[in-house]
């Protein structure tokens, strides 16, 4: 019998499953660190797609109405925006769900989410390490991964980037130019 | 060698060797199976291949309930859900595919609709999503020896509505059983037989050295480059050879399972958008492109390569040749093989010899860069890397 198993008994109660304090306070803080980072990927998106041809062309290539997402699981934050003729609108997770995404990105874990979204590992090293499921066309998940992998070189510093990109990609506008255009973005939207 | 995370999974069964076919009744019956439905092509019905599997499984209380023998080369979605239908309405219990890719992977889409209870193929586009669903017995008995579909997790179908060729990535696509008999290939000629044996060589390579490369696929990966070595000019010299088919079969199920757990790279992807958008047949593709794309990647993966040599070439070879030259060397060893394959059967070397017409270039890039299979390669590949890659590949 193991010793989990001994101490359930003698508690008597499921409560000697729950997850450990350690464990909530971990996941509380990686989960908002990763709301605050699909936070700025949108608005830095939208930035990116005026401010950079290639985001630009991608992006118009979806079609109007096309609708993707990413997220962590029940409970954690979660990013979806929608296609219009005048670039990304991000939709409210009160109205929309995963499954109702054209194509959503769904992250195994909290854990493997954070990964990505502090700059450990790139979108390619993450699906190397199975790190997020798909749902929908993958051929267009390529479009949208080669549009993250823009954006993570305009947000993240070049230390990080060059480490978490297979080859980092020629850029627009400094590191401090991109922060102030997304907080500007996120003022008038 | 040690990633810091990976995930592997083969839960195939294999039966390989003489009489193999004769062991798939007992394999249903411990699947709990009775009613199979076959599923295969109208060439290998009308040359007997199929009646020699179809003998193999009736008996010892299994009874065949539907049989399908009009898969096409270029199967659709409109296949899968057609076979499907007369699968629920024939009372069959479990499937069993006979043929290569096409037959392979419109089976494994068979069984996704069937175990996950949906209607339309489509609905369960993606990868990794699929949950185990209710079990459906799948036997496979691959007639070809290339794809590896037998044991990977991936299928191909055309979307019949737009002509468009769809992945689906799932642990739960992997046969239960593969069977593995020379019967099989005995009657595969000589160029078909060499194509896809490069094909074979190269879901080996590129799942040794690839993004998701891990110890197990490696495993499996290196001792199928090895038995190509070994068996492939020898099935081609000699098609009766059945040492050389079963080598050639084991090879191929080998590098499906390590291709399956690493998946492949810029090879494959460019491959298949020249078969897209081009029609290049999948294997001619890889011939032509396998060694162009090494040489790309050579200034990331020139050590990997190099390992490969060992068992590509011979123990004495690898150890002669200093370390920094082992991965150009292993690229050589590639094209004088795909060299010999020419000179006997005339195995296309250029997209000229594939009647490629330059005027696709972009096309293709653009397919190319699409396709799934990039994000697993280790150098980033853009539009201009796939056109410089086209143009070397087209003299």
């Amino acid at each position: 019998m193991s010793q989990l198993t001994i101490r359930a008994e003698k508690a008597g109660m499921a409560e000697a499953f729950q997850v450990s304090a350690g464990r909530r306070r971990r996941l509380a803080g990686k989960k908002a660190f990763s709301a605050v980072i699909l936070h700025f990927l949108f608005h830095g998106l939208n930035v990116l797609y005026r401010k950079d041809e290639r985001v630009r062309s991608e992006v118009d290539e979806w079609e109007d109405g096309f609708s993707w997402g990413i997220g962590m699981g029940a409970g954690a934050p979660a990013l979806y925006m929608r296609k219009t003729e005048n670039g990304l609108l991000r939709l409210s997770g009160r109205e929309t769900g995963p499954e109702e995404m054209d194509l959503m990105i769904r992250f195994k874990s909290v854990d493997a989410a954070f990964q990505v979204m502090s700059g450990q590992v790139g979108v390619a090293g993450s699906y190397a390490r199975h790190g997020f499921a798909l749902k929908g066309d993958i051929a267009r998940a390529m479009s949208v991964v080669r549009c993250m992998d823009l954006a993570e070189a305009y947000l993240f510093p070049k230390v990080i980037s060059g480490r978490i990109l297979k080859e980092v990609p020629g850029k627009r506008m400094g590191l401090l130019h991109t922060y102030l255009e997304v907080l500007g973005n996120m003022a008038v939207r | 060698m040690l990633p810091k995370y990976y995930e592997f999974q083969h839960s195939t069964k294999l039966l390989s060797g003489k009489d193999a076919l004769e062991n798939i009744p007992a394999e249903l019956h411990m699947l709990e199976a009775s009613h199979p439905m076959v599923l295969s092509d109208h060439v290998l019905h009308e040359i007997g291949t199929l009646s020699k599997v179809c003998d193999a499984v009736q008996g010892d209380g299994i009874q065949i309930g539907a049989l399908f023998h009009e898969i096409p080369a270029d199967s659709s979605s409109d296949v899968v859900n057609e076979i499907a239908g007369t699968y629920r309405s024939s009372g069959c219990d479990s499937l069993v595919a006979v043929g290569g890719g096409s037959v392979l992977d419109t089976a494994k889409g068979v069984r996704m609709l069937l175990s996950q209870e949906v209607h339309d193929i489509m609905e369960l586009l993606g990868c990794e999503i699929l949950t185990r669903g209710r079990h459906i017995p799948f036997v496979a008995v691959p007639t070809t020896s290339g794809t590896g579909s037998e044991s990977t997790l991936v299928a191909v179908i055309r979307n019949a509505s737009n002509g468009m060729k769809m992945e689906f990535i799932s642990y739960y696509l992997q046969p239960d059983v593969t069977v593995l008999d020379s019967r099989m290939t005995l009657t595969l000629p000589p160029r078909m037989t060499a194509a896809t044996g490069i094909d074979t060589l190269c879901h080996a390579i590129e799942a040794c050295t690839c993004l998701q490369k891990n110890p197990l696929s490696h495993a499996y990966g290196t001792a199928a480059i090895r038995m190509v070595g070994e068996y492939l000019e020898r099935a081609v010299e000699n098609g009766k050879d059945k040492e050389a088919r079963l080598g050639m079969a084991n090879a191929s199920t080998m590098a499906g399972a390590a291709f399956s757990n690493s998946m492949v790279g810029m090879v494959h992807a460019i491959g298949h958008a020249l078969g897209g958008v081009c029609h290049v047949p999948h294997a001619d593709a890889m011939t032509i492109l396998l060694p162009h794309c090494m040489e790309y990647n050579m200034e990331l993966l020139s050590e990997d390569y190099g390992e490969l040599l060992l068992f590509l070439g011979d123990p004495e070879e690898y150890a002669a040749t200093p370390k920094d030259e082992r991965g150009p060397a292993m690229v050589r060893k590639v094209r004088e093989l795909t060299g010999r394959l020419h000179g006997r059967c005339g195995l296309p070397l250029s997209l000229r010899d594939a009647k490629v017409e330059r005027e696709s270039f972009e096309a293709v890039a653009k397919a190319a860069l699409s396709d799934g299979a990039m994000i697993v390669n280790p150098k980033q590949v853009g539009r201009e890397d796939v056109l410089m890659v086209l143009e070397k590949a087209y003299e």
